[in-house]
C-alpha cells in the first residue's frame, strides 16, 4: 500500500489538496530506492503519524 | 604567439595572447568599471533514460540517468547519493561548483489512462520546491515543461525535478526528448 494510503486510511477525513504542493502534508520519493516518505507535515489539527502507525 | 604580461601589484599575472592566426581582429572593452567574465562555467545535460512510477499525491523525483554532457562533472545520474567535487550531491540532482545564477529547464510526460486527476511539474532547490509549472487537470496523457533562473552557491546547493502527481497507476517518459538540463548564466 502506497504512503499516501496508509495516511488516508489512518485520516480518512484528509484531501487531496492537502498533499498538494500548496498543502500542509508533503510526501517525497527521492528515486534513491528508499520510497515515499513524510518530508513535511503541518497540518493545523492532525498529529503526523507514527511509523508504528504507518508500518 | 605575440603576449603582453601584466604583472600583478604583489603577486601574480595576467598574459594577453594573440594567437598565430592569420587576420586582424579587435576586442573592444566596454566604457565602465566591472570585472570581464569568462563563462566556461558548469553546463550540463541529462535525458530519461527509463520511466519513473508515480505514487499518488507524492513529489517524485525524475530519473534523468543519461548524460548528453556534463562539463563540470556536476550531474549526479545515478539513483544513489555520490560525492562530486567535494559536493554531496543526492541522485538525478546538479549542484555546480561555481556559485552564480544558472538557467535550469526541465521537460517531461505522465501517461495514464482514464480519471480526473492534477500534475505539476516543479524545479526545486535543496529539497523544496523552487519553482512550480505545468498545473494540470485532466483526464489523458500530458507533456510538461519548467524552467527557471536561480542562484546556487556552488558549494552545497543543489537542484532536483520533481514531478507532483494526484492519480495512480501513471509513469514519467522515456527517451531522448525528455531532459533534465542549465547552465552558468552569470557568477555571482
Amino acid at each position: 500500500m502506497a504512503l499516501f494510503d496508509k495516511i488516508k486510511t489512518i485520516y480518512p477525513e484528509l484531501t487531496d489538496n492537502d498533499f498538494s504542493p500548496q498543502g500542509t502534508i508533503h510526501l517525497q520519493n527521492d528515486s534513491d530506492g528508499k520510497g515515499d516518505y513524510i518530508k513535511s507535515w503541518n497540518h493545523p489539527t492532525l498529529a503526523k503519524p507514527t511509523d508504528e502507525e504507518l508500518a | 604567439m605575440s603576449s603582453v604580461i601584466i604583472s600583478g601589484d604583489t603577486s601574480g599575472a595576467i598574459t594577453l595572447s594573440a594567437p598565430a592566426v592569420a587576420g586582424t581582429n579587435t576586442i573592444t572593452l566596454p566604457a565602465s568599471t566591472g570585472t570581464v567574465q569568462i563563462n566556461n562555467g558548469p553546463a550540463f545535460s541529462a535525458y530519461a533514460g527509463s520511466t519513473v512510477s508515480l505514487n499518488s499525491n507524492a513529489n517524485t523525483t525524475l530519473i534523468y540517468n543519461v548524460k548528453d554532457f556534463d562539463t563540470a562533472t556536476c550531474f549526479n545520474n545515478t539513483g544513489s547519493t555520490v560525492t562530486l567535487n567535494g559536493i554531496s550531491v543526492p541522485a538525478y540532482a546538479f549542484a555546480p561548483n561555481v556559485a552564480g545564477y544558472y538557467q535550469i529547464n526541465v521537460s517531461n510526460y505522465i501517461g495514464f489512462t482514464g480519471g480526473s486527476t492534477n500534475m505539476a511539474l516543479q524545479i526545486f532547490k535543496n529539497g523544496s520546491q523552487y519553482l512550480i509549472s505545468n498545473g494540470f487537470s485532466g483526464a489523458s496523457n500530458s507533456y510538461s515543461q519548467a524552467s527557471c533562473v536561480l542562484y546556487l552557491n556552488g558549494t552545497s546547493d543543489y537542484v532536483t525535478a520533481v514531478m507532483y502527481w494526484t492519480g495512480a497507476g501513471a509513469s514519467t517518459g522515456s527517451g531522448t526528448g525528455y531532459k533534465f538540463n542549465g547552465c552558468l548564466l552569470r557568477t555571482a
